[in-house]
């Protein structure tokens, strides 16, 4: 968690810094944040299926995100 | 759509002639019930639409378009992996869940801006590459499904054995020679976000079974680093980072306490509580950035060092409580993490 709450700063610090303005960093690093919460539900709170079926897609769709940010990243 | 033109629109849509003419001209009591619940639910409508604009314009700068290969991967993979999970089958976790981690890294690469006079041109793309999921039925109407896989070998071919050597000969030492061989020399943030996603595949591997807990905590944890890096060197701004800080701190406070009465461990309960006095001593308008990040850092070991733990044994499908053991925990802490 000490790290995923660093990767969410950054991911807040690098915000509007964009060359190119791009809230997929910031969403998707709140989605890795927000399935790891749902990881933290399914171990000590409730264990269901649910959890997996929403902190899942976060942690997948959260990474799909993050790797679209590398389009504005030009070649030099 | 403006918001006049949405009001316009919405308004006229939902509200009957009938009703609007009707209210003027006949008893009231007749359409008053039928009238005020329009009325209402107009202004509900409204609300929550000027409550939701900014998030909408913000989130529309949003693209996963085009669909390149690794999105699809995923989202073929990631529905079958969710029933694997919920069938609780092994051979459908290890099938699905390195297929829909391929995904995030294939995505990555196709995302890369490609310059044409050093890579070769994927002709598959063309093929492979969509704007919308319509598409993609069109696509094999037109090519044919056989064809359509084999664009689909080439093209993941073409990313995975092309592209992907190119991240990594100038990462390496020899970057200047690289550089040299090739003037195409991606960008740290490029480096460190390819390394972090090929982290993040390798410890979605590891943790499938049990014996590759401890590789696969500390992939994902490297993994993390890695994105942390990325966007480190991409560029930090002290407001929005602060603004960050302040998200982060209202989780703390809010799992905090939510979390707290579940964990059953005392040593857990303790260094939770432990972090959530000195996160309430901390702060105050006089401490600096960095001691306030420091506490909500700390804050968030109490209560994620145990989450973290369960998050990357558990994650994506390994559980390391089985019954009433905790398997791995104890190790790696030098805990007694009995239940």
């Amino acid at each position: 968690m000490l790290v995923i709450s660093g990767m969410v700063l950054t991911a807040f610090g690098s915000l509007t810094l964009d060359r190119e303005f791009l809230p997929e960093r910031f969403v998707g690093a709140l989605m890795f944040f927000f399935s790891d919460l749902f990881v933290a539900r399914q171990e000590f709170v409730q264990r269901t299926v649910l959890n997996k079926w929403i902190g899942l897609p976060l942690y997948y769709i959260g990474q799909l995100l993050l790797a679209s940010t590398l389009r504005s990243e030009h070649v030099h | 759509m403006s918001d006049v033109g949405w009001n316009t629109c919405y308004s006229s849509a939902l509200v009957p002639e009938h009703s609007r003419i009707s209210s003027s001209s006949t008893p009231l009591s007749l359409f008053l019930p039928f009238t005020i619940s329009h009325r209402s639910l107009i202004i509900t409508m409204d609300s929550v639409q000027a409550l939701a604009q900014p998030a909408l314009e913000f989130v529309q700068l949003i693209s996963l378009a085009p669909f390149n290969l690794g999105v699809q991967i995923t989202a073929v993979a990631l529905p079958c992996l969710l029933l694997s999970e919920t069938a609780h089958s092994t051979l459908g976790r290890w099938i699905f869940k390195p297929l829909a981690s391929l995904g995030f890294i294939v995505a990555a690469l196709s995302y890369i801006p490609n310059n044409t006079s050093t890579f070769v041109a994927s002709s598959t793309a063309v093929v492979t590459t969509h704007s919308a999921w319509a598409e993609i039925p069109k696509a094999i109407a037109s090519t044919g499904a056989a064809e359509l896989a084999k664009a689909y070998f080439a093209e993941l071919k073409h990313v995975l054995f092309n592209v992907a050597p190119t991240i990594a000969s100038s990462s390496s030492g020899a970057a200047a020679a690289a550089a040299a061989a090739h003037p195409v020399v991606h960008s740290t943030y490029t480096q460190a976000m390819m390394v972090a996603f090929v982290l993040g595949f390798l410890g979605d591997v590891l943790l499938i079974p049990a014996r590759g807990f401890l590789p696969g905590l500390t992939s994902f944890l490297l993994g993390h680093a890695a994105f942390m890096v990325a966007f480190t060197f991409h560029g930090q701004d002290t407001v929005t980072r602060q603004k960050g800080l302040g998200f982060i701190v209202t989780m703390a406070a809010i799992v905090g306490p939510w979390l707290l009465p579940k964990i059953k461990n005392k040593v857990m309960r303790g260094a939770v509580r432990i972090a959530i006095v000195l996160f309430q001593k901390s702060f105050s308008p006089h401490n600096c950035f960095c001691g306030l990040c420091m506490h909500a850092c700390v804050l968030w070991i109490g209560c994620g060092g145990h989450t973290v733990t369960g998050d990357l044994s558990c994650h994506l499908g390994r559980c390391i409580h089985v019954g009433d053991q905790w398997h791995g925990l104890d190790r790696l802490w030098q805990l007694d993490l009995g239940p």
